[in-house]
């Protein structure tokens, strides 16, 4: 997103990446400023953690084919060494994913989990990196966090797990934390803890922050800004309160009509699915869903242009006729 | 619920408790057995639920949701109390009058997928039920299974696909296709719309929705989800660590909640317009070793010294509400 406050920590720059012949991210273009949250939303199989992958360089040529720049901080990570990414991820990208059971290793203590980047980036000696451990366990709302270091990741409920994913993924006080659906597997009560203490930790330290979330509700309540995801490409990006409140992507606006409140009367649901990868059409990727859609948009794809105080990539938002081809 | 005047029950459920042995503590001399160590799920559960009425169960986890749909399809026994439905304990069912409820109450269970026999085409998979209860001729099975795809969406022609052919709200679909398939007269579903992209959960929720005004269908609904929880139904049952802290009608529960733990759901229910909030510290407490008194009182924000020493009972509070709080929060 443009932002305006200084240089961008993160900027991508027309990222695209192709598993085999279908192409999963479709000319990706964002910025996160420093101190910034952004959360990216869409249904699945929009990209969004695809995206959140390449950014984080677990997804590389040649298993996947990439085109398109990615800045971080005046580094180009596509270019990155593999030896030289391992100096950043964990250490200057932290990164909290979903499924906190299948990413801690169920043979070793939390403790010695948590150890692991603190020993390994910051060069911390056994007690001290014990002791900042500790610190961070109960940072992270913990009750009694010593003893707790050498428990097992099946000792803990999944809302204590998904806190040590956070306390590793913070121990190194990361300038960029990556957060994939941290917290959909939780109660409602326990997102609001496991969300307000990220976002407090988060703010504490200045760094930014990529959220992929499902839930616009809670995208709002987070994030500074957020970026629609529809089949790899972004539809709608901008401020969250503004592009949530009135969104111009019909996309947006379905996603957004289907979202359950607790004052709902009556849903109205996005028609059909996504489409396969491999059948998208041609112009607009949303055209065969899109309740607006004309010949235009199914051939001709809509550049993303400023609208409204947002970016958006529709030719009825930016008032097109689309009745005809051209 | 408390079963309006004039109207009988479809279930009741009386004081039922549920407790599971885990365990001995340390006896008390050599070699003698040391007493069991209990884990209450269940405590002093009473609820009703009138037929053609919809009543949601929310709750975190570990509250016992799940435990008491347990009990009400007759797949547990209670260690106390009774279950009763049209009137007849559940303990007490001759094999008749188990063949017809096991015909008339359907569950959608929280897995769909693993419900459902991966060998079996979905087309066996919803003419099981039909036959099991012989509902109609052999021949007029096709055509039956052919009506009910198509009346929750999908295609007459998915009955010879296999369900891992089939996409995450396809197969949600099937799963309440299977429950409609034995004509029941109540549906108990778990967590039926957790997990799902928002559009085919707005999707499922009208189905439902739809099934519910045009069937007549009494409804159970185990959700964590507030939101779905009020768009389903029209009663709520608020359970907090196996007992119902609060119930009543939807909206006047989610409009002036009386306890604060429906407070504190509320609040961390995400929404527009609202900061983020962490309403509620901790997490639920082991249901093994129950404090004394309210059993909320160690999260609530309420909490006073009169909490901790006596449990509050569920009482009546206003046209159709109970709550189970010392301090109930003014409305």
């Amino acid at each position: 997103m443009t932002t305006g406050t200084g240089e961008a920590l993160l900027r991508i720059d027309r990222l695209s990446l192709k598993r085999g012949r279908n192409t999963v991210l479709d000319e990706v273009s964002l910025s996160l400023g420093r101190g910034r949250s952004l959360g990216l939303l869409g249904e699945s199989g929009a990209g969004k953690s695809t995206l959140a992958m390449a950014i984080i360089g677990l997804l590389r040529e040649p298993e996947v084919g990439l085109s398109g720049s990615l800045v971080f901080d005046g580094t180009e990570l596509t270019e990155l060494s593999e030896s030289r990414f391992q100096t950043l991820r964990g250490r200057r990208i932290g990164l909290i994913f979903q499924d906190a059971m299948g990413s801690l290793d169920p043979c070793f203590t939390v403790g010695s989990q948590i150890c692991e980047p603190l020993r390994r980036h910051l060069k911390l000696d056994k007690r001290q990196a014990l002791d900042r451990a500790a610190q961070l366990l109960d940072s992270v709302g913990i009750p009694d966090a010593r003893a707790r270091l050498s428990a097992y990741p099946h000792q803990l409920s999944g809302g204590m797990q998904q806190r040590v994913m956070i306390a590793i993924a913070l121990a190194c006080d990361p300038e960029l934390l990556i957060a994939d659906e941290p917290t959909s597997a939780l109660d409602v009560t326990i997102q609001a803890q496991i969300m307000t203490l990220v976002m407090d930790r988060v703010r504490a330290l200045g760094s930014s922050a990529v959220f992929v979330l499902h839930d616009l509700a809670l995208a709002a309540q987070v994030c500074d800004e957020v970026a629609v995801m529809y089949g790899g490409q972004i539809v709608e990006t901008g401020p969250s309160a503004l592009l949530l409140g009135s969104p111009l992507h019909p996309y947006t606006q379905g996603l957004r009509a289907c979202v359950v409140e607790l004052d709902s009367h009556e849903l109205e649901p996005l028609a059909g699915n996504v489409p396969d990868p491999g059948d998208m059409p041609p112009g607009c990727r949303f055209a065969t869903r899109c309740p607006k859609a004309g010949p235009r948009c199914t051939q001709v794809r809509p550049p993303l242009v400023e609208l409204e105080g947002r970016r958006v990539a529709c030719w009825v938002a930016q008032g097109e006729p689309v009745g005809v081809a051209s | 619920m408390s079963a309006r005047a004039g109207q009988k029950p479809l279930f009741s459920v009386l004081d039922v408790e549920k407790a599971y042995e885990v365990g001995r503590a340390p006896p008390a001399r050599r070699f003698a057995r040391g007493a069991p160590r209990l884990l209450h799920a269940l405590d002093g559960v009473r609820l009703d639920v009138a037929e053609g009425d919809a009543v949601a169960l929310v709750g975190e986890s570990g509250s016992g949701k799940s435990t008491l749909v347990r009990l009400m399809l007759g797949l547990e026994a209670a260690t106390e109390g009774r279950l009763l439905y049209r009137g007849t304990d559940l303990a007490s069912l001759g094999v008749e009058a188990r063949k017809t409820f096991s015909r008339e109450v359907a569950y959608i269970y929280q897995d769909a997928r693993g419900s459902m026999n991966p060998r079996m085409r979905i087309g066996d998979v919803l003419a099981e039920p039909m036959r099991l209860h012989g509902l109609c001729a052999e021949a007029d099975v096709p055509a039956r299974v052919g009506a009910l795809l198509e009346r929750v969406g999908l295609s007459a022609t998915m009955r010879d696909r296999f369900p891992s052919e089939l996409s995450g709200g396809q197969v949600r679909r099937v799963a309440v296709a299977r429950a409609l398939a034995s004509e029941p007269k109540i549906v108990f579903a778990d967590e039926s719309v957790a997990g799902l992209d928002v559009s085919v959960q707005a999707q499922l929720l009208n189905l439902l929705r739809s099934l519910r005004r045009e069937m007549g269908l009494t409804l159970v609904f185990i959700t964590h989800d507030l939101g779905v929880a009020s768009y389903l139904c029209d009663r709520i049952a608020v359970m907090y660590l196996g007992r119902v802290v609060e119930e009543g009608p939807t909206g006047d529960v989610l409009t002036r909640p009386r306890h604060p733990y429906s407070r504190a759901l509320m609040d961390a229910f995400p929404s527009f317009g609202r900061p983020l909030g962490a309403p509620l510290r901790g997490e639920i407490p082991s249901p093994i070793d129950l404090p004394r008194g309210c059993r909320f009182a160690s999260r609530c924000p309420q909490a006073r010294d009169a909490c901790r020493e006596t449990e509050p009972v569920l009482v009546a509070d206003g046209p159709g509400r109970r709550v189970a709080c010392a301090f109930p929060l003014s409305s």
